[in-house]
């Protein structure tokens, strides 16, 4: 079940090649923008296994993370696990927001 | 352990909005979305302001988590929330620091966007999938409707972010391999299967019902991640202001779509296409305040074709559909991660929220 998920950074000024590689490999593409030259940065993840043919391609490719589940398993860390809103016997405090009040 | 200590849980989103409602019942509303998601949960909205039944007062629509792993939307709608309550209830401004110079709302600014104005925030679209990528696998994008499935686990879930009404059946409708989504639900290294028909998703019927229900709603935001972007109409292709029958809705162009550079292009009138740029020109005011670098403005087009987006949806309803109010729309692409470090992602939480703040104050002008 666990797949071993690559996080890459993909740069190229092809776009027609681009738009076919994401399309034929089914890339799950995350962020993408076009830097001030129209050239392409995305980032994309991907098997391990795919890395290889998207090589061959002559798209520029640099692996970011090469545990992308691994590192988002410790991100998983840092969501609360209880609940600090709960409606038991008192009511619970409302949040207070990353504004300060001044 | 105090509530800025780490992600909300699904859970927790869903109370700390019943929470503030209790704390602030004169400038906040909760809202009952009608679909309760596959796995049973029952999602609410929450409106800060005086209250919908006043015709004469425009609504802002904000929604986050949509897509499942993009935790941070959740946040930003809780705590914007938050902090306009807090400040007005205590007639404070609120104030944002970053690298930046940082950016202030006076007191009577703050009082102005509740008086004047409806916010609805909607944290959490996608419970069931925002749930699932904080417990299981961190980077499901999907929601959790098993349907279509057949009894893979792989193929489980629908991009709600491609399931909207909106060139839904981009296989009749764009031009071949342009548009990114997928027809079909065992496409799970794309993660974009569009769903079994237009809106067929709870998900999506609840962002479409708060359209319906409340046609004050004149803006609205779908806050996504990432890449510190701003986003306005259109995802289809192009913009142009010229030919009004070039658009969406007629079939002539069936199959021309989502091609750059050719001679479709979506029609969006000049005035509409320059309020969508200026408005998305302040979000991003605020944000810079806060973080120097600031974020890009620029079609969804821009970077690919879509179809079946909240923001092209919610964009297009007021000609999709006899009466309906007119609807912009747009996508904030926040950060540089989809869950980035908690301590990061706390600036993140303060820029944006200056940026929507900045938004709320930009509509009143
Ligand atoms: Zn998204």
């Amino acid at each position: 079940m666990e797949k071993k998920i690559l996080r890459v950074k993909i740069d190229t000024k092809d776009e027609n090649a681009f738009t076919r590689l994401v399309l034929e490999e089914h890339l799950d593409m995350a962020g993408e923008r076009r830097d001030k030259d129209g050239k392409i940065v995305a980032e994309a993840y991907m098997l391990s296994t795919q890395l290889e043919k998207l090589r061959e391609s002559g798209i520029n490719i640099t692996v970011l993370d090469e545990d992308a589940a691994k590192t988002g398993r410790q991100r998983q860390k840092q969501v609360s696990s209880v609940n600090r809103f709960a409606f038991g016997d008192r009511s619970p405090s409302p949040p207070s927001g990353f504004g300060k009040k001044v | 352990m105090s509530n800025l200590d780490s992600y909300l849980s699904v859970n927790e989103v869903e109370d700390s909005i019943a929470a503030l409602a209790q704390a602030y019942p004169n400038t906040c509303q909760l809202i009952k979305l009608p679909n309760p998601t596959t796995e049973g949960r029952i999602c609410h909205a929450l409106n800060v302001g005086r209250g919908l039944v006043d015709s004469s007062k425009p609504a802002a629509l904000f929604t986050g988590a949509v897509h499942a792993r993009e935790w941070g939307g959740s946040e930003i709608c809780v705590y914007l929330a938050s902090d306009i309550l807090e400040a007005y209830e205590r007639k404070t401004g609120l104030r944002y620091e970053g690298d930046g110079e940082g950016k202030y709302f006076t007191a009577d600014q703050i009082r102005s966007i509740v008086d004047n104005l409806n916010v609805i925030v909607f944290p959490c679209v996608n419970p069931d999938g925002r749930n699932y990528s904080q417990t299981v696998e961190p980077l499901w994008r999907r929601n959790r409707n098993p349907t279509e499935s057949g009894g893979n686990p792989d193929c489980i879930g629908v991009d709600l972010n491609r399931n909207y009404n909106f060139l839904w059946d981009f296989p009749n409708l764009f031009f071949p391999n342009t548009v990114r989504t997928s027809a079909d639900p065992c496409d799970w290294l794309s993660q974009t299967y569009r769903g079994s028909a237009p809106s067929s998703e709870r998900e999506t019927q609840n962002v479409a019902w708060l359209l319906d229900n409340y046609p004050t709603i004149s803006w609205h935001i779908d806050i996504h991640s990432y890449s510190q972007l701003i986003l306005h109409c259109w995802g289809d292709d192009e913009n142009q202001s010229v030919d009004p029958q070039m658009n969406f809705a007629n079939s002539a162009y069936d199959r021309k779509r989502g091609k750059k550079n050719d001679d479709y292009k979506e029609y969006v009138p000049a005035d509409d296409l320059s309020s969508c740029v200026s408005l998305a020109d302040r979000i991003n005011d605020g944000i810079k305040a806060v973080n120097s670098n600031g974020y890009t403005v620029q079609s969804a087009f821009g970077l690919y074709a879509t179809s079946g987006s909240g923001q092209d949806y919610s964009h297009s309803r007021h000609n999709a559909l006899p009466g309906k109010n007119k609807v912009f729309g747009f996508t904030i692409e926040f950060g540089t991660e989809f869950h980035p470090p908690w301590e990061e992602m706390k600036s993140v939480i303060r820029e944006i929220d200056a940026g929507l703040l900045e938004f709320c104050l930009a509509v009143q002008e």
